[in-house]
């Protein structure tokens, strides 16, 4: 994640939604309409493959590992910690992309900025696609480790 | 994405030694910035994740540090050296890349690169005793990190041995390609996990 430490089980996501844009690329294609409005979570929600029988957004870690990983996730745009413009922003990139036939696959991460926002931009046939954020989101645990009520699903332990 | 699990700092630092951190970050961030010319450099001074970040946007390449790490307390300006020589490999490093986002090279090698060609770059014959200095503090910081979602994906001990190997000259230790090949294993065994993913 070019990181100084790089997390495992949110490096997870990056991976996963990296594979599934670059093996399942038509298949996104086929469905760039899906990808339109400024909810997020909606999308990964109700974006379902029938050959695959799955919804293919919705990311899969091992949840012995990672039980709250994908609970967090969704925290994460229900809760609009994302903005609700900056998630139509990412859904725009997304359509965007889909349709621009230079691009063969899209890189999705994460990086720290002054501000909140989406970076789409172009390099070679690639489309690196960023969440800008300002800070991590509350880690949901107190010092003691104890998940804390009213906040985020606590972060796995 | 670091938003699910990066540490923020818990030491509040005086007034002076804010002063005296920021004032060191800067000055190493200009030396790095005056040998890789390609690559800019930014330090995010209020934000309190202890984090730096290589990130690209387009054909620029870019470093971001945050005050959190520049202020934590195992840090010195070794650390902060070592830290952007390390930021600075995720760019120039090359293979093994992230499996993540492969625009990038991947951690191991970024420390070694860091440590056999980028400090040696700015540093030259101080390059190595800076490099060992600031791998202990970089290993320290790893404590930080101690939740499963939030653990590293490469151990501090593993980053101790590359740092060293690539301080003394030597070729990379087996360590760096043995934590490689178990990061895309794991990524690979959980893709196949609840293949057929519901929301039940």
């Amino acid at each position: 994640m070019g990181g100084l430490i790089n997390t495992f089980g949110t490096g997870y996501l990056s991976w996963f939604y990296n594979h599934e844009f670059e093996e399942n690329y038509a298949f996104h294609q086929a469905n760039a309409a899906s990808y339109a409005g400024n909810d997020v979570w909606g999308v990964i929600n109700s974006l379902y493959d029938n050959n695959r029988q799955r919804f293919p957004l919705l990311p899969t870690p091992d949840p012995k590992v990672f039980p709250n990983l994908v609970a967090r996730w969704q925290y994460f745009h229900t809760q609009k910690i994302l903005t609700q413009a900056n998630q139509a922003l990412l859904l725009k990139a997304i359509h965007d992309t889909l349709g621009n036939k230079k691009i063969t696959e899209i890189l999705f991460g994460v990086r720290l900025g002054a501000n909140q926002t989406i970076d789409s931009t172009t390099t070679g046939t690639a489309q690196i696609i960023n969440i800008v954020v300002t800070s991590p989101m509350p880690t949901g645990r107190d010092k003691a480790g104890n998940a804390l009520p009213g906040g985020p699903p606590p972060i796995d332990q | 994405m670091n938003f699910l699990g990066w540490p923020l700092e818990q030491h509040a630092l005086g007034e002076r030694a804010r002063r005296r951190r920021k004032a060191t970050a800067l000055r190493m961030i200009r030396r790095f910035s005056e040998i890789f010319v390609g690559i800019e450099y930014d330090l995010l001074w209020e934000n309190p994740t202890i984090n730096a970040q290589a990130w690209a946007l387009a054909d620029e390449r870019h470093v971001t540090v945050c005050g959190g790490l520049v202020r934590h307390p195992a840090i010195t300006g070794s650390g902060i050296a070592l830290m952007l020589a390390h930021e600075t490999g995720h760019h120039l490093g090359g293979p093994p890349l992230d499996p993540d986002l492969r625009y990038l090279t991947w951690q191991g090698q970024a420390d070694y690169w860091a440590a056999k060609e980028g400090m040696p770059s700015v540093f030259g014959h101080e390059a190595r005793r800076l490099t060992l200095r600031g791998a202990a503090e970089i290993a320290a910081l790893h404590a930080e990190f101690l939740d499963a979602e939030n653990q590293p994906d490469i151990s501090a001990n593993d980053r101790s041995a590359i740092f060293r190997a690539g301080a003394l000259g030597e070729s990379p230790p087996t360590c760096l390609y043995e934590a490689f090949d178990r990061l895309v294993e794991l990524r690979r065994a959980y893709s196949n996990l609840n293949a057929g993913n519901t929301f039940a």
